[in-house]
């Protein structure tokens, strides 16, 4: 089997061994993946990574695989969903077909069946192409350079939060980079910022001021690099 | 392309002045979009009153009303707007409302453009 895909799938089931199990065909098939046991942390990850498709099981604890589907296609959410299930029921499978599921496959789960289904529905066939345009990457290279030279001011507003134990401003501070650090190809800085805000969203506060030294540290070592 | 071409008709409601310009840059870079911004739930909801963009693209975490409260308001004064909740935040809770509320899309940061543009297409779907 070749394994030349550099696409990622996103593989949720609450049994630990079918998840590993479609994991490593999926693999073998040359796919990369990444795997939840629950609806809720699948909708969070779709939205959160851009993953080529989703295998999902339909009975799970907290969010349902049904609930899941339904949500993110609300959301216009495009990518495929393929359900997983050991139901062979025709009307059950329409039923799955028409809350949003582009595909279905029967348990047990057999490579050759995987293969199939990922290849009739050429999971990229309805993406576009990423925007090559040079005004959009130099506005891009132009904002990083930005970020880099305002890392004194971001490293004051952090030592002042600590200093004044104000925690909603060192959430705000891990919230905004968690969504822009990224988008310069600062990922660790932005990792760190969203360690920062789920650590006081779980009011984890020892946490986050330890996380705010890390984030310091990552900052100042950007500032050197450039 | 020019100016008169474009037909789509966008409002940003961002007040994080990178996220803004990322965003207007991308869209731009279609060549069909026309952008308007605003920095706050009020302003947004001024502006959809008076102009109804095609498509707003509303950030959650911006000065009052926050997003879930500007998309409340927005789907009252017009039930088919289309809106996009762009956001740093995936936490279910808050996509079931936006789901609740008529989100059209709900995109979370940092920005990917194809995303972005898979969201105009469905636009005219």
């Amino acid at each position: 089997m070749t394994k030349s895909h550099s696409k990622k799938i996103l593989v949720v089931d609450d049994s630990e061994s079918n998840r590993l199990l479609l994991s490593f065909m999926l693999q073998e098939l040359g796919y990369q993946t990444d795997d939840t046991d629950n609806g809720e942390k699948a909708v969070e990850m779709a939205l959160e990574f851009d993953y080529s498709a989703l295998f999902m099981d339909i009975n799970m604890p907290i969010m349902d695989g049904l609930e899941a589907t339904k949500v993110l296609r609300s959301i216009n959410f495009d990518k495929p969903i393929f359900a997983c299930s050991a139901e062979d029921e025709p009307n059950k499978i329409k039923k799955f077909m028409n809350l949003g599921f582009t595909g279905y496959i029967c348990k047990p789960i057999e490579a050759i069946g995987i293969q199939a289904l990922l290849e009739q529905h050429s999971i990229t066939s309805d993406e576009v192409e990423s925007v090559k345009n040079e005004n959009y990457q130099n506005k891009l290279d132009q904002l990083s350079k930005r970020f880099v030279e305002n890392i004194p001011v971001i490293l004051t507003k952090i030592d002042r939060a600590v200093e004044n134990n104000s925690i909603a401003d060192l959430k705000r501070i891990g919230h905004k980079l968690k969504g822009t650090a990224s988008q310069f190809g600062f990922d660790r800085v932005a990792k760190i910022g969203r360690d920062i805000e789920t650590a006081i969203n779980k009011s984890k506060i020892p946490v986050a001021l330890e996380k705010a030294i890390f984030l310091k540290a990552e900052l100042n070592k950007i500032r050197k690099n450039q | 392309m020019t100016e008169t071409s474009k037909k789509i008709n966008a409002l940003i409601v961002e007040d994080d002045f990178d996220s803004l310009e990322i965003l207007t840059s991308i869209l731009n870079s279609t060549g069909i979009v026309n952008c308007e911004t605003a920095r706050t739930g009020k302003q947004a909801i001024d502006y959809f009153t008076e102009n109804r963009p095609h498509i707003t693209f509303l950030d959650i975490d911006i000065p009052a009303p926050d997003g879930i409260e500007t998309l409340r308001a927005i789907k009252k004064l017009d039930p088919a707007a289309k809106v996009v909740m762009v956001t740093g935040c995936s936490d279910v809770k808050t996509v079931k409302t936006a789901v609740s509320l008529g989100a059209f899309a709900y995109i979370v940061k940092p920005y990917v453009p194809k995303k972005i543009i898979n969201v105009l297409k469905k636009l005219n779907d």
